[in-house]
């Protein structure tokens, strides 16, 4: 209490002592209407968490492992801070006992402590962001259901990545035509200004009129031009060649991408739109977008009814399958038979078409002769009926080749669906597991609302981890004996206080 | 945390009264402990036997402990004057009158789901598809 400042009153004989309003320093009473300030404003952030947390019915939050939580590093977290506390405290007692290198041991100890947590923080921090669990703009990769928007959002990035490659390969072919005709152009360049330069030199070497000046000046416009291409050919030749290089090496990479982006495209995610937009079965329609979901970014607890579900799936493609092949085999055998038919009907109309010629022939050499007309129009009628019939075979046949078709390409669908399930079950840990660059967009039930919250949240106390750090670094090099006791007392209750929040912050993240 | 008989030390005093490196090693050891029994509700033996509102209850009480020993021993507050009441009990009462202010409409948002608040919330797969076969097996 150093600042009673009885001082200015030497002077009379009255030895005034003011009495401090609260019975404390004023340093920590500033300090303690901060913490309070601090209380509130984290009171106010964990119980909106809290309400928003336990108001979500089962199964629409997600759990530890569904977000890449683990509990070990927020148990680890919370021993490392709790000894912090300790060594802390055990820095004031000792700076209080007048010991200020065990103090400043103490408070060392303190300040590692706090750089572990953080480095811990940085690690999970790390593992959120590779597999994009983040809040972003225009839209995070989380959705909170698994439906026709979220089977389209997987659409839009595998067709991105088909596209990105194909791009990539054209710009491959352009650099291999350019690494050919760049240094041809290169070579021929030296010839054509020498060239330029004798023109130039016989212009100078002539007398000067108007026109000839012209001449000059375009012959060294054109030389400074050929030059000036010259040199950035240098330059351009080399990155060309780099930049060639560069996609040669990943050529294969890429190739292997775009395809196996295409059988999901194919196989997995057009499946799932035209069996959730045509199927009669609303169960099949919500399970077959809740199955695409699941094998790109499995939940546990999903696990179960998305198996059963292509368990189911398979079985019925199967008979399907066999279902089909049987009609196909039918339709090319009823194509077979009409085609036969349509010979037989062309054949047996030529055939009558000639009869019908020689027989008006034969009527117009025997003009007067009416003994045949019965004959000439019942030939007329079987023409007439043949033609029909052939028409409708024709119509006939139409039809088969249009089913033939539709069989063919359901058989196909099927048995490209087919063979990318037994893919897909070896697939254990998800799509984005399996292949890092593919990233598509996952269902996880209320994901957007746990990323905001929990960045906010751990976020909030990181920086205040950082702050106390700063805190520390700063009283680090001064003497901590005891007059100093009140520096790190103040400090201590912020650095507790800073325990406090994670001591509510750790079960409700990690173990709700 | 209300510990009477030492609540009216004068100012230049309670510095000295207190603490103790005994005291402050029980502190962490009691957090320890505590900290331990929270990582044990996540233990599937915990998960098979013990309810999941009776687990968080039990995670929060444990919080609230070790919370209460922070601030009772390492920030000293068993040892001050009476003003520690007008800094903690005001923020108690609202922190846990904000938590109440907000369950009826937002903590219980999903009991009683309206249509519009049905279409744009989070929902169960089980229950939905479970609602849809019951949905079909009504109209046939």
């Amino acid at each position: 209490m150093a600042e009673h400042g009885a001082g200015h009153h030497d002077h009379g004989h009255v030895h005034l002592t003011y009495q401090p309003a609260m019975p404390m320093s004023k340093g920590k009473l500033i300090v303690w209407l901060f913490l309070s300030t601090e209380i509130m404003f984290f009171a106010a952030l964990i119980g909106e968490y809290i309400v928003l947390r336990f108001g979500a019915p089962a199964n629409t939050w997600p759990g530890p492992h569904d977000v890449h939580v683990k509990e070990w590093i927020g148990a680890l977290n919370t021993f490392v801070l709790i000894c912090s506390s300790v060594t802390i405290v055990l820095a004031l007692e000792m700076a209080k006992a007048n010991k200020p290198g065990l103090a400043k041991m103490w408070l060392t100890v303190t300040f590692s402590l706090g750089c572990i947590f953080l480095g811990w923080k940085a690690v999970e921090y790390t593992s959120k962001f590779q597999h994009g669990i983040y809040p972003a703009q225009p839209r995070s990769r989380l959705y909170e259901k698994a439906d026709i928007y979220y089977v389209a959002a997987c659409r839009e990035r595998l067709s991105g990545i088909v596209s990105e490659v194909a791009e990539a390969n054209n710009r491959q072919d352009q650099l291999a035509k350019a690494v050919v005709d760049l240094p041809a152009e290169q070579e021929a360049l030296p010839g054509e200004i020498d060239e330029l330069r004798d023109e130039e030199s016989k212009l100078l070497d002539e007398e000067s009129s108007d026109e000839q000046q012209e001449a000059l000046a375009d012959v060294r416009q054109q030389i400074a031009e050929k030059e000036a291409r010259l040199a950035e050919l240098g330059r351009e030749i080399p990155a060309s060649e780099r930049e060639l290089a560069e996609l040669e090496a990943t050529a294969d990479e890429r190739q292997e991408r775009a395809e196996i982006a295409q059988h999901l495209l194919d196989n997995a995610v057009r499946w799932t739109e035209v069996t959730a937009a045509r199927s009669d079965d609303p169960v099949q329609r919500k399970m077959v977008m809740a199955a695409l979901a699941y094998h790109v970014y499995p939940l546990h607890r999903f696990e179960h009814e998305a198996l059963a579900y292509l368990e189911a799936e398979g079985k019925s493609l199967s008979v399907e399958q066999k279902q089909l092949s049987n009609q196909l085999a039918t339709l090319t055998g009823e194509q077979k038979t009409l085609n036969q038919k349509l010979l037989d009907l062309k054949k047996r109309q030529d055939d009558v078409n000639n009869q019908i010629n020689s027989a008006s022939a034969a009527g117009a050499e025997a003009s007067g002769d009416e003994s045949q007309p019965s004959s000439a129009a019942d030939l007329q009628a079987e023409a007439n009926r043949i033609a029909a019939e052939v028409t409708a075979t024709e119509a006939a046949t139409k039809t088969s080749a249009a089913m033939a078709t539709e069989t063919e390409n359901r058989l196909k669908a099927v048995s490209g669906r087919l063979s990318i399930l037994p893919e897909l079950a070896e697939v254990e840990h998800g799509l984005n597991e399996e292949y890092h660059w593919i990233e598509l967009p996952m269902f996880i039930p209320s994901g957007n609302m746990w990323a905001s919250t929990y960045f906010l949240m751990t976020g909030f106390h990181a920086i205040h981890v950082i702050v106390g750090l700063i805190v520390f670094v700063l009283l680090m090099p001064m003497r901590l004996d005891a007059k100093r006791a009140g520096f790190l007392e103040n400090t201590g209750l912020y650095w507790h206080f800073v325990d406090l929040v994670w001591i509510f912050l750790f079960p409700l993240l990690y173990l709700f | 945390m209300a510990n009477h008989h030492s609540a009216g030390h004068a100012a230049g005093h309670d510095e000295h009264a207190h603490g103790g490196v005994g005291l402050y090693l029980g502190v962490f050891v009691a957090l320890c402990v505590l900290t331990s029994a929270s990582l044990f509700t996540y233990t599937p033996f915990w998960r098979d036997h013990v309810p999941m509102h009776i687990g968080w209850t039990f995670m929060m009480a444990v919080s609230c402990t070790k919370a209460m020993l922070v601030v009772t021993f390492f920030m000293h507050l068993k040892w001050e004057a009476n003003w520690k009441y007008v800094l903690t009990i005001p923020a108690t009462i609202m922190s846990i009158f904000l938590v109440m202010m907000l369950v009826p409409d937002i903590g219980q948002r999903t009991n009683y789901y309206s249509r519009q608040r049905s279409e744009h919330a989070a929902a169960p797969l089980a229950e939905e598809v479970h609602e849809q076969i019951e949905a079909e097996q009504a109209e046939h």
